[in-house]
């Protein structure tokens, strides 16, 4: 859990008699965060900071509707807020980085845009209408920037959509219907940002972005597969079954041509808990969960063997 | 991304710069690179070995309310304590990461038992606590490996605030731990290489120890944040103690991050920065969270860890929104704060730009 140079530094220290001070210097040129690393961290937390701050000194505002301000100030208000937010991203002097953090601050005015007309027209707080004109009219910028935060949101705020619109219009949905919906959702953003890396080399998608995803997709197949097994027991459909199955075994394959140990160790968990789940489902006596514990140790064990030894072959490679 | 460099240019360059006196054990290095490469381990894997383990550890215990076994006080004693032992004995002889989801299960079910056994037997807690410090304490010293360790490492800082958390008058000591941990964790960022120089164990101990004491200070700063929200405001009055303590750290580590490059150019000078910091978290004196969790990402940056940085981001984030969301003024003072601290940043950040790009000119 600690990176190849400082683990080689250590090792050699502990079969030398390297003295502080070049182990000092060593640490300072090979692992340390240096001057250069310290200015990006700097810029990026002092501006995350600030339009952080600045966006939630907004919402704040428009949070304590202010009685005496009248309708149209205040979306005029938040209009013209947004309109010099979007504009001050033409400003030539700032990096692609700077813009993109203004543009995701701008989005979430959007949002507060939406936010103020739905108080002053009473459209309800929590309205699924409110986050699917917020997720609509960020699409553009989402697209254009390619702002991986910005995306991100982007992808929380249509999954809440999604999630409002089955708790207040289709109300009749099964639960199990809802998270096949979030898998699929999630599911073909990975698939889309997977492609978008091999097709368009240029545009660079940070790991930690497909991974979040990744996660994200693994956690609706195993929690609404986990759901179908205690909840619809008598009545299980299978379609959530099926579905996962055939995704997993793709992406075993795409894991393994990729030489992804992320995305193996990810579908061998969520499948470890499924088949947990499906043993404690089938056998009522006490003695399934001691099954399970001796499971869960044997074949987690079973899958790290495994991918350690892939691992090895792929650094050797 | 600091470049990746090979162990054998790094013992050429060692030898180049100790001279004559340097003496290696080139053999020992080499069998031991052998070894780890058949071990190599990504966080991934390491994440799945923790998760295999409480998951085992949750049905096991599963297991045991159902079958009624925790009434046998014996028997949990005697089972707990030789899990504990075949985990450590597992790792010392056998220490391979395909081993760790067996040893971290059984170290989590072997104390789980042995809790619930001295529960049994009507144990007051803070004994309790200090047997399991002394376990843990024990296992270190017996056994180094980097998950066995953080996990002991968790459990005496988790034994301690057990130990400061029962005495109920004793309000102060929460606080006070914080500040601790805050010292303590300096210390161990600021100090990495006179710490593995010390002995072989320390070396070993250096990573598990840097991350359990952040795991802890972010527990307890979040815990100190809900409380502070929560219960009676004499709680709240004390957590000045742990912000003075806090903000005198974040000043201390800036002063180092300083002179680690005080042979370049310094881009700000020192009085705009450290004002700047103070006058900034004066306002959070009484939300120890905020100076604490600005410690937290600077010496896990500073120092590189990761997992640490990861960590503290996503509480500082949370602890700042739970700061404002308990602040006693109405939504506009908020909004009003709020806003023009962002201006601040901005106007910060600004003025950092331009003395970066003024300092490449030069």
């Amino acid at each position: 859990m600690t990176n190849n140079n400082r683990e080689n530094i250590y090792r050699i220290k502990s079969h030398s008699n390297l003295s502080q001070e070049t182990v000092e210097k060593s640490l300072t040129d090979y692992v340390y965060s240096d001057k250069k690393q310290w200015n990006w961290f700097i810029k990026i937390f002092l501006l995350s900071l600030g339009v952080g701050f600045t966006t939630a000194g907004i919402i704040f505002f428009f949070a304590y509707n202010w009685a005496d301000l009248h309708k149209f100030a205040k979306l005029g208000l938040v209009q013209g807020i947004l309109i010099a937010t979007t504009l001050s991203i033409f400003i030539p002097a700032f990096s692609s980085t700077t813009k993109n953090i203004i543009l995701t601050g701008a989005s979430v005015l959007v949002g507060v845009l939406f936010a103020v007309f739905g108080q002053i027209y009473q459209t309800g707080a929590n309205a699924y209408d409110f986050f699917m004109g917020w997720s609509v009219f960020i699409t553009l910028w989402v697209v254009i920037s390619n702002f991986p935060p910005l995306w991100l949101i982007y992808i929380i705020l249509i999954n809440t959509t999604l999630y409002l619109y089955s708790e207040q219009v289709a109300y009749y949905w099964e639960e199990r219907t809802v998270f096949i919906l979030h898998f699929c959702l999630n599911l073909v953003f990975l698939i889309e940002t997977v492609l978008l890396q091999r097709i368009r080399k240029e545009i660079h998608i940070p790991t930690w972005f497909t991974n979040t995803i990744a996660l994200m997709t693994a956690f609706f197949a195993t929690t609404g597969i986990i759901i179908e097994l205690f909840d619809y027991y008598e009545s299980s459909n299978y379609i959530l079954f099926l579905i996962v199955f055939l995704v997993y075994g793709f992406g075993v394959y795409y894991a393994i041509n990729q030489k992804s140990i992320f995305y193996l160790a990810v579908i061998a968990f969520s499948s470890i808990i499924i088949f947990s789940g499906v043993i404690v489902r089938m056998g009522d006596d006490i003695g399934m969960f001691f099954f399970v514990c001796l499971f869960i140790i044997g074949s987690v064990t079973g899958v790290i063997k495994g991918l350690l030894s892939l691992h090895k072959t792929w650094s050797n490679e | 991304m600091n470049k990746e460099i090979s162990i054998s240019e790094l013992i050429n360059q060692f030898k180049e710069s100790e001279g004559e006196s340097f003496t290696i054990n080139e053999q020992a290095i080499i069998a031991e690179t052998v070894e780890l490469a058949a071990n190599r381990t990504t966080v991934a894997i390491t994440v799945l070995s923790i998760l295999g383990g409480v998951f085992a550890t949750l049905a096991f215990l599963g297991f045991l309310l159902l079958a009624g076994l925790y009434d046998s006080e014996g028997g949990l004693m005697a089972f707990g304590l030789l899990f504990i032992i075949v985990s450590v004995v597992l790792n010392k002889v056998y220490s391979k990461t395909i081993i760790d989801t067996v040893s971290v299960s059984a170290f989590m079910i072997g104390f789980c038992m042995v809790g619930f056994s001295l529960e049994e037997l009507g144990i007051d807690d803070q004994l309790l606590c200090l047997i399991f410090i002394g376990m843990a304490t024990g296992i270190l010293i017996i056994n180094q490996t980097y998950l066995l360790s953080l996990l002991s490492f968790l459990l005496i800082f988790g034994g301690i605030f057990g130990l400061l958390n029962t005495n109920d008058s004793l309000i102060i000591f929460p606080y006070i731990y914080i500040a601790v941990l805050a010292l303590g964790l300096s210390i161990t960022g600021l100090n990495e290489v006179k710490i593995i120089s010390h002995s072989q164990k320390f070396l070993k101990l250096y990573q598990p120890l840097f991350l359990a004491t952040a795991c802890a200070l972010i527990v307890l700063l979040g815990f100190s944040t809900v409380v502070n929200s929560y219960t009676l405001e004499v709680k709240a009055n004390f957590s000045w103690i742990a912000s003075i303590v806090c903000i005198i750290a974040v000043l201390f580590t800036i002063s180092k991050i300083k002179k680690r490059y005080e042979h370049e150019h310094t881009i700000l000078n020192n009085g705009v920065i450290y004002a700047g910091t103070v006058l900034a978290l004066t306002p959070t004196l009484f939300a120890p969270a905020i100076s604490g969790g600005l410690l937290l990402i600077l010496l896990s940056y500073l120092i590189n860890n990761k997992v640490s940085l990861v960590l503290s981001i996503v509480s500082f984030i949370y602890f700042i929104s739970l700061y404002y969301y308990n602040l006693g003024y109405t939504l506009l003072t908020k909004s009003i704060i709020l806003f023009v601290t962002g201006l601040v940043f901005l106007a910060a950040y600004m003025l950092f730009i331009n003395k970066v790009k003024s300092h490449e000119e030069i």
